[in-house]
C-alpha cells in the first residue's frame, strides 16, 4: 500500500484535502469519483448476468461472483465516505458489513426467483442486477451520515437531486426539511430505491450560536 | 464451434449465520477493493483512499 497520497483527511473538517493545492475536496466531487468506480463495477456485474442469461455460468457461480463484486463496491463506497482506508474503525467496517449483508440477502432471494422461474432469464434480469451496483450510493450516504454525527452535526435534511423527477417518498422526505440527524429515511429507502440521487445536508449550532451547514 | 451451455443448477442456500459471516469485511476484501478503485477511479483520484490524517 502506498505511504503517500495526493490527498489528506482533515478529521476536524471531516473532509479530504488536496495536498498540492491545500484546498478541501467537496463531497460532491467524491460522489462523482465514486460514480466512475460504480460504473466499472456495473459493467462487471452486467457481464456476469449476461453470462447467466447466455448459459455460460451456473446460478451458484453467478451468486458467488456477484457477491464478490457487491463487496468490492460497497467497501469502496464506505472508505470513500469515511476519509479513506486509514480512517476506518472496526465500527465503520461493521457498518459497511451490515450494508453488504442486506445486499447479499436480496441477491439470494433474486437467485431463488431465477431458479424457480419467477424471474425470467431476459433483459429484465440484467436491469435488476444493475441495481446491486447502484446500491453503493446508499452506502456512501449512510457512511457520510455516520461521519457527520461524529462531527457533531445535529440536524439533516434531504436534498432532491432533480426536482422534476423525484418519487413521492423522496418529495415527502424533502418536505420535512430540517430534522434531528439520523431520523429521516435513509437514501434508497423510498420507491426509487437504489436509483435515488438525493443527498443529505447537515447543520449544527456554531460557536456564535448560529446554524452552521456542512460544506458540500 | 458450438456454444456449450452449462446447467443453471441450484442457487446457493446460505443460512443467516453464514450470510453474516460472509458479509464481514476481511483484509483480503479491502486489498481487492483498493485494487479495483485504483484501476477504475479517474487518474487524479486513484490514491484518494490512501489519504492520511493531516490535523493531529
Amino acid at each position: 500500500m502506498p505511504i503517500t497520497s495526493h490527498y489528506g483527511w482533515s478529521e476536524l473538517a471531516g473532509r479530504y484535502i488536496d495536498l498540492e493545492t491545500g484546498r478541501f475536496v467537496s463531497f460532491a466531487k467524491i460522489r462523482n469519483v465514486l460514480e466512475s468506480v460504480m460504473d466499472a463495477s456495473a459493467v462487471r456485474m452486467n457481464i456476469l448476468s449476461q453470462q447467466l442469461v447466455d448459459g455460460s455460468i451456473s446460478i451458484a457461480n453467478w451468486q458467488v461472483a456477484m457477491k464478490q463484486q457487491i463487496k468490492i463496491i460497497h467497501v469502496n463506497a464506505g472508505m470513500a465516505a469515511n476519509g479513506g482506508f486509514a480512517q476506518m474503525s472496526q465500527s465503520d467496517w461493521g457498518a459497511v458489513g451490515q450494508m453488504i449483508r442486506a445486499q447479499y440477502g436480496y441477491l439470494d432471494k433474486f437467485a431463488q426467483q431465477i431458479a424457480n422461474g419467477e424471474q425470467a432469464l431476459d433483459g429484465r434480469l440484467l436491469v435488476r442486477s444493475d441495481m446491486y451496483g447502484d446500491a453503493a450510493r446508499g452506502t456512501f450516504e449512510q457512511m457520510e451520515r455516520r461521519l457527520q454525527i461524529t462531527n457533531g452535526f445535529e440536524e439533516e435534511r434531504r436534498v432532491l437531486e432533480d426536482k422534476l423527477n423525484n418519487c413521492d417518498g423522496c418529495l415527502e422526505q424533502a418536505a420535512l426539511n430540517w430534522q434531528p440527524i439520523g431520523t429521516l429515511d435513509p437514501i434508497g429507502a423510498e420507491e426509487c430505491t437504489v436509483r435515488c440521487r438525493c443527498e443529505f445536508e447537515y447543520r449544527r449550532v456554531g460557536e456564535n450560536g448560529e446554524w452552521e451547514e456542512s460544506e458540500e | 464451434m458450438t456454444d456449450k451451455k452449462v446447467s443453471l443448477g441450484s442457487p446457493l442456500f446460505l443460512s443467516d449465520k453464514e450470510l453474516d459471516e460472509l458479509s464481514q469485511v476481511t483484509e483480503e476484501d479491502i486489498k481487492q477493493a483498493l485494487k479495483f478503485w485504483r484501476e477504475n477511479a479517474p487518474d487524479e483520484f486513484i490514491d484518494l483512499l490512501d489519504a492520511q490524517k493531516v490535523d493531529e
